[in-house]
C-alpha cells in the first residue's frame, strides 16, 4: 500500500476525529473572567519587570558614578575626609562643612543621580503600568 | 481603537502588544482564544476543570512574555496551544514529583467535569492508543498543530511524529472498524 493509499484509507478517521474534537470544544463555555485574571497577572509581571529594570539601571549608574569618582582622583580625598568623620546623623552636616566633597556640585550630582533613579524609577514606572 | 471587532485581526493586536506593550490588546487576544485553549487543555487534562483554568492562565502569561517569538498572527491559536502543551508537560512532571498529594486532590469530585458525549466518544477512540500516539493525535486534531510544530513540541523527528499519527489512526480504525467491537474504557496516558 502506498502512502497515498494509506492516507485515503485513514481519511474517515481523520474526519471523525476532527468532528469529535470540534464537538467537544463547543461544549466548553467561554469564561469572560479569565481575560481579567490574566490581565491582573500580566500587569503584576510588568510591574515586577519594570522594577528589576529600574534596579539594574540604578546599579549600573551607581557603578558608573563610582568609577568616575575613583578615576577622577577624588577617591583618596573622599576616603580621607570620611575617615575623619564620625558616623551617624552628623555625617551630612559634616559633608556640608567639608570642602572636598559636598561643596563640589559635580560630585554631589554624580553621586545623587543614580540614587534618585534607583529610588524613583521603580515607583514612577510601577504606578504608570498599574 | 475598538479592539473587540473582527476587523482588528490577531496580527494587528499582536503588533500593538509588541510595539506598546498594550495590555488591553493582549486582553482582547485572550478573550478571543481562551475558549479554544481551554478546550484543548481539557482534552489533555481529561476534564480536570480547576487544572484547566490554572494552566490556561499560565499559558497566556507565558504567551505575553514570549509574544515576540510568535511568527505568524494567523496561526496564533496553534501557537497558544503549543505553549499550553508545554505548560501541561511541566505540570505533569511536577505531578510525578508530588504524586501522592495530587492524587488526593484528583479524587475530589468537584474537580472533575461531567463529560459530554463527544468527549466520551473521544476517550473511547483514544483509549486504544499508546501515550505517545494519543499525545500526537490530540496535538494534531485537538490543538491544530502542524506535524513540524508537534515535532518541536514533542522534541521528536518529524518522521517519527508522522508515523505516530498514522499508526494511531490505523489502530483506531482497526479497533473500531467492526460493529461488534465492544466499547473500550479510556485508559490511555497523556492525560492528567
Amino acid at each position: 500500500m502506498t502512502p497515498m493509499d494509506n492516507d485515503r484509507a485513514l481519511a474517515p478517521i481523520d474526519t471523525q476525529l476532527d468532528s469529535l474534537f470540534a464537538a467537544a470544544a463547543e461544549q466548553v463555555a467561554p469564561d469572560p473572567a479569565l481575560a481579567g485574571r490574566v490581565l491582573d497577572r500580566v500587569r503584576a509581571y510588568e510591574r515586577a519587570r519594570t522594577r528589576v529594570m529600574g534596579l539594574a539601571v540604578g546599579v549600573g549608574l551607581s557603578l558608573m558614578a563610582l568609577s568616575v569618582v575613583v578615576f577622577s582622583g577624588r577617591w583618596s580625598a573622599l576616603m580621607t575626609t570620611l575617615a575623619q568623620s564620625r558616623p551617624g546623623p552628623r555625617l551630612l552636616s559634616w559633608l556640608a562643612e567639608s570642602g572636598a566633597v559636598a561643596l563640589d556640585p559635580t560630585m554631589l550630582v554624580t553621586l545623587m543621580t543614580p540614587l534618585a533613579v534607583l529610588i524613583l524609577w521603580p515607583l514612577l514606572s510601577g504606578s504608570r503600568t498599574a | 481603537m475598538a479592539l473587540a471587532t473582527p476587523e482588528v485581526t490577531d496580527a494587528r493586536l499582536m503588533a500593538a502588544v509588541l510595539a506598546q506593550r498594550d495590555t488591553r490588546a493582549f486582553s482582547e487576544l485572550v478573550r478571543r482564544h481562551e475558549q479554544g485553549v481551554r478546550a484543548f487543555l481539557r482534552q489533555l487534562c481529561r476534564g480536570r476543570l480547576d487544572l484547566v483554568d490554572d494552566l490556561a492562565q499560565e499559558t497566556f502569561l507565558k504567551a505575553f512574555q514570549r509574544l515576540h517569538q510568535a511568527r505568524d498572527g494567523a496561526r496564533l491559536r496553534q501557537w497558544f496551544n503549543g505553549i499550553a502543551y508545554r505548560e501541561f508537560l511541566m505540570w505533569q512532571r511536577a505531578a510525578k514529583r508530588y504524586g501522592e498529594v495530587l492524587d488526593e486532590v484528583a479524587r475530589q469530585p468537584e474537580a472533575l467535569h461531567e463529560p459530554d458525549p463527544a468527549s466520551l466518544e473521544l476517550d473511547r477512540l483514544l483509549g486504544v492508543l499508546s501515550p505517545s500516539e494519543r499525545t500526537a493525535i490530540v496535538l494534531s486534531h485537538g490543538g491544530g498543530l502542524s506535524h513540524s510544530e508537534i515535532a518541536d513540541a514533542l522534541e521528536l523527528p518529524l518522521g517519527t511524529v508522522k508515523s505516530l499519527i498514522a499508526r494511531g489512526k490505523a489502530r483506531i480504525q482497526a479497533a473500531f472498524a467492526t460493529p461488534a467491537e465492544p466499547s473500550m474504557s479510556a485508559t490511555g496516558a497523556g492525560g492528567c
